[in-house]
């Protein structure tokens, strides 16, 4: 297995854009309407999230479970693994984060929310928001055509990107733990587009280097939520 | 060497279908057409091997796409109609087997294919059900040359491939790297080991392996298939705004890849160059590369002077 160490990480990348992109076309033809059904469903996440309730709160987190499960299952094995054999790798990964989504946001309901007001809930906001809602258009800026576009829920990316939001409006360490795949996940993929010279890389790398920042300028935020929160519950 | 100065009936007739083949595929049967299928034999059988084959890496891993996996078939048409013969590929090139095997089904039966996969896998034990996987996907019986990816494994797939020789299940055992990976390891098993093929990386820029592997692979009489001859598309990209020199007509090469291609087989230790397209005119283009006269060493000098200036 050492041999492994010998190959980088293009090697192992052995398809062409062309055929990456075909794969996500039949994929969103196969799921044809399912796509603007996704962007409703993340309004709907939208407003769970914005209720003061812990039952609205587990439910997003087992619906954003519910989509790491689906991507897993449905993109990951059933698409991406026809061209690429790292695929499987990813899948179980992503099975992994939406065990822990539903261990740590449904079961255990031990994630707690920062303040509506607090500045990380509203920057949390917006990576859910551009990951339903501007993501997706930004394939066409990137030279994809509209049936190989890319929607929450479905594809990797934006659910990777709302899910990061979802976890910045939660401080404390499991956050942070469960912020780990999604993260790895975003630098893989833009690591995967840079290696094809796709320009889709620019808009990951974005959000790759913005969400460190991030998090350093949260921890430097007065009334940072994470002391209000009860030790041993975060 | 095969005589290249007379032309057989055989080759006469491969030479009329070609032509006919390319004609009917809306492409223009270059002069170059009209010469003789250059061949190079292989050295422990003397079988001869038609100097251009085809790589399937990226290019033929297209999935389940019905679309694209027609269009890799008509590249297979005109690979075997331009008198094509090695296709390589592996079970590391995702759905490239498989869509190989869906091309072979659409075209039947073709008696110039030269069939070479590779084993693919840390675990010796397992290598026997990739190779039965493979050859289910291509929809052979068996291979002809099988290799051993990389070098993977390889003290157990080597015992494993010499068991399937000496019983006729492959008749030609070879090893493969790429970017000069395990390079001391390569040329050890190159120097001991009862190998027919080696693969590896070759080209107008990149000509390491003139220093050791090429030399070699000739004193020990292996056949040689060489990979990523454009360096996957480098070099289109570094030539692409400048004119083909006009003496590149002095060994009948009318296009950049041809160029490129006449370079690597005109060394006389190379067997097989396998360039991967998806395209069938890029097909056409390539295997022009296989007809008319090959530069000889004074001309391989000023190929690679000029190139190292642009």
């Amino acid at each position: 297995m050492l041999d492994l160490l010998s190959y980088s990480f293009s090697d192992f990348l052995l398809y062409s854009p062309r055929a990456y992109l075909h794969q996500i076309a039949h994929y969103n033809k196969a799921f044809w309407p399912v796509q603007p059904a996704m962007i409703m469903a993340g309004g709907v996440l939208v407003w769970l999230l914005r209720q003061q309730s812990q039952t609205c709160r587990r439910g997003a987190f087992a619906g954003l479970a519910l989509a790491w499960l689906w991507v897993a299952y449905a993109f990951q094995i059933e698409r991406y693994a026809a061209i690429h054999l790292g695929a499987l790798a990813y899948a179980a990964a992503f099975i992994i984060e939406a065990i822990l989504l539903l261990w740590f946001g449904v079961f255990q309901n031990s994630i707690r929310f920062s303040p509506p007001s607090h500045p990380s809930t509203k920057v949390g906001l917006a990576f859910i928001l551009f990951g339903i809602f501007i993501f997706p258009p930004t394939g066409l800026a990137a030279g994809r055509g509209l049936a190989e576009l890319e929607f929450f829920g479905l594809m990797p990316d934006p659910t990777a990107i709302v899910t990061l939001g979802v976890l910045l409006m939660t401080p404390g360490r499991i956050s942070l733990f469960l912020m780990a795949l999604p993260w790895i996940w975003l630098i893989t993929s833009g690591a995967t587009y840079w290696a094809l010279g796709m320009m889709d890389a620019y808009a990951i790398a974005a959000i790759v280097i913005a969400l460190p920042a991030i998090m350093i300028w949260r921890r430097g935020k007065p009334g940072n939520p994470a002391a209000e929160v009860p030790p041993g519950k975060v | 060497m095969p005589d290249q100065d007379r032309i057989s009936r055989r080759q006469f007739n491969t030479l009329a279908l070609s032509a006919g083949a390319l004609t009917a595929l809306g492409q223009r049967p270059s002069y170059a057409a009209a010469s003789p299928l250059l061949t190079r034999p292989i050295p422990i059988s003397g079988e001869a091997l038609p100097v251009i084959g085809m790589g399937s890496s990226i290019t033929f891993n297209v999935g389940d796409d019905t679309k694209e996996r027609n269009a890799r078939a008509d590249v297979l048409r005109a690979f075997f109609a331009a008198g094509g013969g090695l296709i390589d590929s592996s079970p590391m090139y995702g759905s490239s087997e498989e869509v190989i095997g869906h091309g072979l089904q659409q075209l039947g039966p073709q008696k110039g294919l030269f069939s070479a996969t590779k084993v693919w896998t840390w675990r010796t034990g397992t290598g026997p059900s990739q190779m039965d996987k493979s050859a289910k996907l291509w929809g052979l019986g068996k291979f002809d040359l099988m290799q051993i990816h990389n070098l993977v494994a390889w003290e157990g797939h080597l015992e494993t491939l010499l068991e399937m020789k000496a019983n006729k299940l492959i008749r030609y055992i070879g090893i493969t790297t790429s970017h000069g990976r395990r390079h001391d390891d390569f040329l050890e098993i190159m120097r001991t080991k009862p190998i027919d093929f080696v693969q590896f990386s070759y080209n107008v820029l990149n000509r390491d392996a003139e220093q050791y592997l090429l030399p070699l692979a000739m004193e020990r009489q292996l056949g040689v298939i060489i990979n990523r001859p454009f360096q996957r598309g480098y070099l289109f990209d570094r030539l692409a705004r400048h004119e083909l020199p006009d003496w590149a007509s002095e060994f009948d090469c009318r296009n950049w890849a041809q160029f490129l291609l006449k370079f690597i087989v005109s060394y006389p230790a190379v067997t097989c160059a396998i360039p991967a397209t998806s395209r069938v005119d890029h097909m056409i283009e390539n295997m022009g590369a296989a007809r008319g006269r090959l530069p000889d060493a004074d001309m391989r000098k000023r190929m690679v002077q000029y190139i190292e200036t642009i």
